[in-house]
């Protein structure tokens, strides 16, 4: 590694040294910001592993969340079509629901002895759902409809860069979320298991605005829109074991998503060409016990993110070789609910914590500049993460007139990150309020 | 340029293959369901010597299992709208209502659509626990305003014959009322299942 930095000083001092040195910091802004989500054809684009979006749900259902999104074994209402569709057979009654959240982010980044913060804050329509179940003589066989957002992509970061011309600073500013139309089955095949899946059409689009700052002046800045479409689905098993106890099992599909990004700057409007884009899939399993009035629930849930084919697979390379940018990852969920009668009324409490790993485990530590921007190459390192708390969950619910429930849901998390010379703190917060109504 | 993975296919192939996918999925879960959209065209075996009603097929109070609704010990500790909200179909009155148990065909099963609070009693209302208690009581002390009604038939699972009861029997089985059938649900029901006519679906 050390090596590595020597090349890269002296590499960077002869590309300076061919360049103005006001232009340096903009040259490296430019090099920093475009290449990671363009790709750029021709160009060594297997070296780029950046960070994709779409790697962490935020959640569709403020009673998820409040039970730490341990519902995979639950999943007895409109919000099964995301966590477990074989759930929506325990729904006997006609609902309608949907979901509100209010996510706010903050970013730290200490680089180039420059501390930046960035914070950003949204509120957003996370999910609408339609329930239908048909009348059955025995058993149980369910539709469902709905539309959900499970990633929110709005966030603004800022780091600084330190170069031959003085520190720049780059801001990206991300505004946009990803969502899924869905379509759910769901049917009771034996007295105690039932089978559902989900077929989804992947839709969304964001804006990313980048600039380069330097001395408090912008040196460079444009926008990139990306339109994203894709598919996706999941295949669910929930069983009962006797009165107090289910199983749940899902796997979900690849998300199979191409995106078409456009960039427009004061140098006019460029199109690029469309990228195919693939997550891999996922498994979880998980378990819900019923103690009189406490419910407590846990799943985990298996992701290789080793698989995510964006141009080939996500490997960068240092010192030692060429290694994975993303691992696979274990997430565990637990929460509990508890039920209390109140005046007659239907009052529950949650709580919970979620433990979700990030996926990608390098951090991009420099860029070595060449005469060609096409040819620049990435220095990535692997990063050294610190206590990975996960989100700690609350929640309450209660239900009105037999028919209605309103439930709100609070989640708290952060992580930290840290490479040789960048370290970043990342903190989010989720208020979630979901309301559905079941006929009679 | 790295050229891309050949182990993974282009997106759009594999996009077309998911609603084929999907519908084979769907297909093969519902083959030979459990799930029952429409009651079983009942047909008469000549060699039959049954009365010929629905209790033929349908044994009594117990036999409508809310078999999908395994979180009835956890609502029912608490209040009742919990269980209305979570138990409670919204097709109960064209297909589960509280059954006449002389009726001769499925239109005469079905009584005066009656709506009847607590619901959630349905197929529960008088099953037995473990221990052998008899839960009626204690539920109706917690929400005395409920009533616990008939519950809805039962398909057999086989389609044999019942034997006909005589009449000395049918008089010793009125008189033993509620208390006969606390008996017959103690038994198991596995060995206890009755002997239906013959269905045709």
């Amino acid at each position: 590694m050390n090596q590595l930095r020597r090349a890269r000083q002296e590499l960077m001092s002869k590309a300076v040294a061919r360049k103005p040195a006001s232009a340096a910091p903009a040259a490296l802004c430019l090099a920093l910001l475009c290449a990671p989500w363009l790709g750029p054809a021709g160009a060594q684009v297997d070296e780029w592993v950046p960070e994709l979006p779409m790697l962490q749900d935020c959640g569709v259902s403020a009673r998820a969340i409040g039970m730490g999104g341990a519902y995979l074994a639950i999943s007895d209402d409109a919000a099964a079509l995301r966590y477990n569709p074989a759930g929506l057979a325990r729904i006997n009654r006609i609902e309608f629901s949907g979901t509100l959240t209010d996510i706010k982010r903050d970013v730290e980044t200490v680089s180039a002895g420059t501390t930046l913060e960035g914070s950003l804050a949204r509120t957003r329509v996370t999910s609408l759902g339609f329930v239908y179940p048909f009348p059955t003589y025995r058993g149980s066989m369910v539709i469902a409809l709905g539309y959900s957002v499970p990633w929110i992509i709005d966030r603004e970061y800022r780091r600084a860069w330190g170069a031959a011309g003085g520190v720049s600073i780059d801001e990206l500013y991300d505004d946009g979320t990803v969502g899924e139309w869905s379509f759910g089955y769901a049917v009771d095949v034996s007295p105690t298991l039932s089978l559902g899946l989900r077929a989804s059409r992947i839709h969304g689009s964001w804006l990313r605005d980048s600039r380069c700052l330097q001395d408090g002046a912008i040196i460079e800045q444009w926008s990139t829109e990306y339109d994203v479409d894709g598919y996706t689905g999941s295949l669910g098993a929930l069983a009962r074991m006797g009165n107090q106890m289910k199983l749940g099992l899902i796997i979900d599909l690849p998300r199979w998503i191409h995106w078409d990004p456009t960039e427009s700057s004061k140098d006019g409007v460029i199109r690029y060409a469309k990228e195919d884009l693939t997550y891999p899939f996922s498994a979880a399993v998980g378990t819900a016990v019923a103690f009189g009035n406490l419910l407590l629930a846990g799943d985990a849930r298996y992701t290789d993110w080793t698989l995510i084919d964006y141009k080939g697979p996500m490997r960068y390379l240092d010192a030692s070789g060429m290694h994975d940018a993303y691992r696979r990852t274990w997430d565990l969920h637990l929460g509990a609910e508890y039920l209390l009668d109140v005046g007659g009324a239907g009052l529950r409490l949650r709580a919970g914590y979620a433990y979700e790993p990030v996926p990608c485990r390098v951090l991009l530590q420099d860029v070595i500049l060449a005469e060609d921007p096409a040819d620049d190459q990435p220095v990535y390192a692997r990063a050294n993460f610190g206590a990975q708390l996960g989100h700690v969950t609350l929640g309450a619910g209660i239900l009105l007139q037999q028919s209605v429930t309103l439930d709100l849901a609070y989640s708290t998390g952060s992580f930290g990150r840290a490479v040789w010379g960048l370290s970043e703190e990342h903190d989010e917060r989720r208020l979630l309020l979901t309301a559905a109504f079941r006929l009679e | 340029m790295t050229p891309r993975s050949k182990s993974m296919p282009p997106a759009g192939s594999a996009a077309r293959l998911l609603p084929a996918v999907l519908a084979c999925a769907i297909a093969l879960s519902t083959a030979g369901c459990f799930t029952m959209l429409r009651h079983p065209v009942v047909q008469s075996s000549p060699a039959s010597d049954s009365s010929g009603t629905c209790q033929d097929c349908h044994s009594g109070y117990g036999a409508m299992d809310m078999l999908g609704f395994s979180w009835i010990d956890y609502y029912s500790a608490s209040s009742y709208p919990w269980i209305n909200y979570y138990g409670s179909p919204w097709w109960y009155e064209s297909r589960w209502q509280p059954y006449r148990p002389e009726a001769h065909d499925q239109d005469e099963c079905v009584a005066t659509p009656l709506r009847v609070l607590g619901r959630w009693g349905w197929g529960h209302g008088n099953r037995i626990s473990a221990d052998g208690a008899d839960n009626s009581a204690r539920r109706q002390e917690r929400a005395p305003h409920l009533r616990l009604p008939a519950v809805a038939p039962r398909l057999p699972a086989t389609a044999a014959r019942p034997p006909r009861a005589t009449e000395e029997e049918s008089q010793s089985a009125d008189e033993k009322g509620e208390d006969g059938q606390r008996e017959k649900n103690q038994k198991d029901p596995k060995k206890e299942k009755p002997q239906p006519r013959v269905l045709r679906r």
